[in-house]
């Protein structure tokens, strides 16, 4: 019982012994003049590392944001390119959800940093225009419940409208998302997240006053703007698109109201793309949304397409 | 023989604290300079930070919006000594196209920013009133250069360096 205060009692003397010892007090001194130094150089060392990592930390976001911006200026090349060769004749199958489709997937590598960029084109004659979305149309009818929800949850009207107009709801942007992209066989297939069905970008464009393109809109919304025309040959537009022929607009049925004022006018080519771009530099990440239109005509009687609103994308 | 005594003489105590009481004193200043210049070099990089801040702001401001305006709604930017206003989309959601300006007021040394709704055909609450978004400001120049077609800001900051922070932008 008594052993362990034995053997404390008998380490206290043998450390007093010590303490009385010149050369040992000197080294435990020293000892404790070293540590006493290092308790102060340590937090000293520990700041100023901290200091230089926030700093090149801080340049390099700098470098990155600067990166970020000249890629959302640089994507305006790649999109004339698909505006001038490809957009006069977009045909898209039948069974696409949604009238988009890839214009660039670029991955590579600038210094230390791993650059993206990735466009992706809505054809804003595939999808519904606002003023039809808020009518008592047909094809409201054909829009996701969530979409009529979020037209109805933001009634405001005005000369400049955009995809902003519509808050964002539960983290949910009104921006259609970015899809994931499969290369198979040399071609490219977008996977689109569920999200997708709920937003309004995604149905509903706002450049768009009154025109639905057969070769582009979901069948869903082509269908319920036949039935509105009173017009049938939804067949023969399915056809054309499963070969990727060009589609032929249904002709009025002879006891269609002539006189009648319509909202919605089939055409086969479009006037108004969106675009999305996201652009990666490093750690940051930025997405926006362009809207191009044809400007005046150039020399070589070709519609010059310019830029006419581009938009933050903050979420999704 | 007689055995010296160990210590100090009073004369050598009387120096040795007036010694130390120089040095003491002199510590003191120089802890005080070198803090009091350190505070002012660190407002100044806060308030040269906050300029480029702003910088940014104008720049997100120059690069969102409605790039094709009609003709009723005046040009995209307009650029003058004390002031400049941008055509721009609201960052938050549901804030649509609007014009924010931004003006300098000498007497303050304040520069203040204000946004309305661009768009007349929208609901128009009550206009938010102008708010500070930059303080310490000597001087604040926005020049137009339709010849480059480019804009170029420039805030000079209140200090002893007269800083300025400046940036040119191409216009879309």
């Amino acid at each position: 019982m008594f052993a362990p205060l034995g053997a404390a009692m008998s380490f206290a003397q043998r450390s007093l012994r010590r303490a009385r010892d010149p050369g040992l007090s000197r080294r435990g001194a020293a000892l404790l003049f070293v540590l006493a130094a290092l308790a102060l150089v340590l937090p000293v060392c520990l700041g100023l590392a901290r200091v230089v990592t926030d700093a090149a930390l801080e340049r390099g976001l700098r470098r990155d944001e600067r990166l970020v911006q000249e890629f959302l200026i640089e994507a305006d090349a790649p999109i004339q390119e698909f505006l001038a060769a490809e957009a006069g004749d977009v045909i898209l199958r039948p069974d696409s959800p949604y009238p988009a489709l890839l214009v660039l997937d670029d991955r590579f590598e600038a210094g230390a940093a791993a650059l993206e960029l990735r466009i992706v084109a809505w054809d804003q004659c595939g999808l519904v225009p606002l003023d039809v979305a808020r009518s008592a149309s047909p094809i409201r009818l054909a829009l996701p419940r969530e979409v009529i929800e979020t037209l109805e949850a933001n009634r405001r009207r005005g000369e400049l409208p955009g995809l902003d107009w519509f808050a964002e709801e539960d983290g949910e942007s009104p921006f259609p998302p970015a899809p994931s992209v499969q290369h198979i066989d040399g071609g490219t297939r977008l996977s689109w997240p569920g999200s997708a069905q709920r937003v309004v970008g995604a149905w509903v464009a706002t450049h768009n006053t009154a025109k639905l393109n057969v070769s582009t809109a979901p069948l869903a919304i082509l269908e319920a703007a036949l039935r509105e025309l009173q017009r049938g040959g939804i067949d023969r537009v399915v056809a054309a698109r499963q070969k990727g022929e060009h589609v032929p607009i249904p002709p009025a049925g002879t006891d269609a109201p002539q006189d009648e004022p319509r909202r919605i006018k089939l055409v086969s080519t479009s006037d108004c793309f969106a675009f999305r771009v996201d652009a990666r530099a490093g750690k940051v990440r930025r997405s926006f949304w362009l809207v191009y239109q044809p400007g005046a005509v150039s020399e070589a009687d070709q519609p010059r397409w310019r830029c006419v609103q581009r938009l933050l994308i903050t979420t999704g | 023989m007689k055995r010296a005594r160990a210590g100090f003489t009073l004369l050598e105590v009387l120096l040795a604290v007036a010694l130390l009481a120089a040095v003491v004193t002199g510590s003191g200043w120089w802890i005080r300079e070198s803090i009091r210049r350190a505070r002012s070099t660190g407002e100044l990089l806060i308030r040269e930070a906050s300029a480029q801040a702003l910088l940014d702001a104008i720049e997100r401001d120059l690069l969102r919006g409605d790039l094709a305006l009609p003709a009723s709604f005046g040009p995209k930017v307009k650029a003058a000594a004390g002031g400049l206003a941008v055509a721009t989309r609201s960052a938050s959601g549901g804030g649509g196209a609007i014009l924010r300006e931004y003006v300098f007021r000498p007497s303050t040394g304040e520069l203040l920013a204000t946004e309305r709704a661009l768009d007349l055909g929208a609901a128009s609450g009550t206009a938010p009133g102008p708010r500070v978004v930059l303080g310490g400001v000597r001087w604040f120049a926005a020049t137009r250069d339709e010849r480059t077609r480019s804009l170029l800001v420039e805030i000079e900051l209140e200090n002893e360096r007269a800083t300025t922070c400046s940036r040119r932008w191409g216009l879309p």
